[in-house]
């Protein structure tokens, strides 16, 4: 998450953003800083992909939520100790004071996907990298019964629990939630647009601004908060590809247009520049559905 | 490990983490197999990687467009 001071064109107005997402839409406004357009005001290490990352976000920073020290690697991305954990609490205090005056919210959702426990959202890449690969080939069993929906024994947990502890990735109380409590599911649209109006309405004083995914898989949930946003005006929406669709793949994506999940690094200042555009402008919606 | 090899440890955990039942072939790419989604993604490679005993930079292979270039790249991390 971070707070982006973004000035218009003609350096005459400011937004004051509170940005919640993935790279991109982090890089894209990091770019901005080059040319003395933006400028970060505060930032704190993770991504989001749903909107319920998203809540959870905003419940850190209200400071009604506090990640215990174990979870930190999946939902920070990194352990308590590299980012100074001792100081979060202080570091939240400072960021609430900042979004408690911002104007917008830019929303990222990349995914109607959502990995999570009781009381926790988990990013998929954390857990991932940070649980999954290193645990091996039982907890990648684990995971695949999870994401299949599938049943899981005391047994397969009480293993499972031994492996993580064994290898001193989690300790054996945190990897025993995880592992019995954690589970994937995945939004229907109309739960994700109750989900958006939940976090809308705790957040009045923002405007909202949802910028969804440009990978095409993700087509389904565009065109339905498209529709929505045409409907309703809760929040103005962007879909990215209404720039993307103006260059050549290679131009737009890393690995020469393969890799779908990020921009290409000279990509980034013009998803930047459009995001700016949009927000300081009147209209409410850019999208191709 | 020859190419054949790699190319049915691919296979094999392509079937596993999706539980696609029709014929795969190796110039189908992630839309073309059902249960293929972004999870499913990660789930496949860490099987292959465990089969071969490989640690591959997860994100090399988002830039893998077909099952040849999950196979040639796997090839090339194995060398």
């Amino acid at each position: 998450m971070r707070i982006i001071e973004i000035y218009s064109e003609n350096g005459e107005k400011s937004l004051k953003a509170a940005v919640i997402g993935t790279c991109r839409v982090a890089n894209p406004l990091n770019k901005l800083r080059e040319n003395n357009n933006a400028k970060v005001l505060w930032a704190h290490s993770g991504f989001a992909h749903s909107i319920h990352d998203a809540i959870q976000w905003v419940s850190l920073i209200k400071n009604k939520k506090v990640v215990p020290k174990g979870l930190y690697q999946l939902i920070f991305g990194r352990t308590f100790d590299e980012l100074k954990g001792t100081e979060t609490e202080k570091n939240f205090m400072r960021g609430l004071e900042l979004f408690n005056s911002c104007d917008i919210l830019l929303l990222e959702i990349s995914s109607n996907k959502r990995v999570h426990t009781k009381n926790f959202d988990f990013n998929s890449n954390y857990l991932n990298n940070n649980f999954i690969r290193p645990g091996g080939i039982e907890i990648l069993n684990w995971w695949s019964k999870v994401c299949k929906g599938g049943e899981i024994g005391k047994e397969e947990i009480e293993n499972c629990t031994n492996k993580i502890s064994e290898k001193k990735l989690f300790t054996k109380k945190d990897a025993k939630m995880i592992l019995s409590e954690c589970k994937m599911t995945i939004d229907e649209n109309e739960k994700m647009l109750e989900s958006i109006n939940i976090l809308k309405n705790d957040l009045e004083h923002l405007e909202c601004v949802i910028i969804v995914n440009p990978d095409p898989s993700y087509s389904d949930v565009s065109r339905f908060l498209s529709n929505e946003c045409r409907k309703n005006k809760d929040f103005k929406y962007l879909d990215p590809n209404t720039l993307i669709k103006k260059f050549k793949v290679e131009e737009v994506f890393m690995g020469k247009g393969k890799d779908k999940n990020h921009y290409d690094e000279d990509f980034n200042i013009k998803v930047g520049e459009h995001i700016r555009k949009f927000i300081f402008s009147n209209e409410r919606i850019l999208s191709d559905f | 490990m020859q190419r054949e090899d790699i190319k049915e440890i691919i296979f094999k955990s392509i079937r596993e983490e999706t539980e696609f039942g029709g014929d795969i072939d190796e110039s189908m790419s992630a839309n073309d197999i059902e249960g293929w989604d972004s999870l499913a993604h990660v789930r496949i490679i860490f099987r292959i990687d465990h089969y071969l005993n490989t640690q591959i930079d997860l994100n090399s292979t988002y830039a893998t467009e077909t099952i040849i270039d999950l196979i040639e790249l796997f090839i090339e991390e194995i060398k």
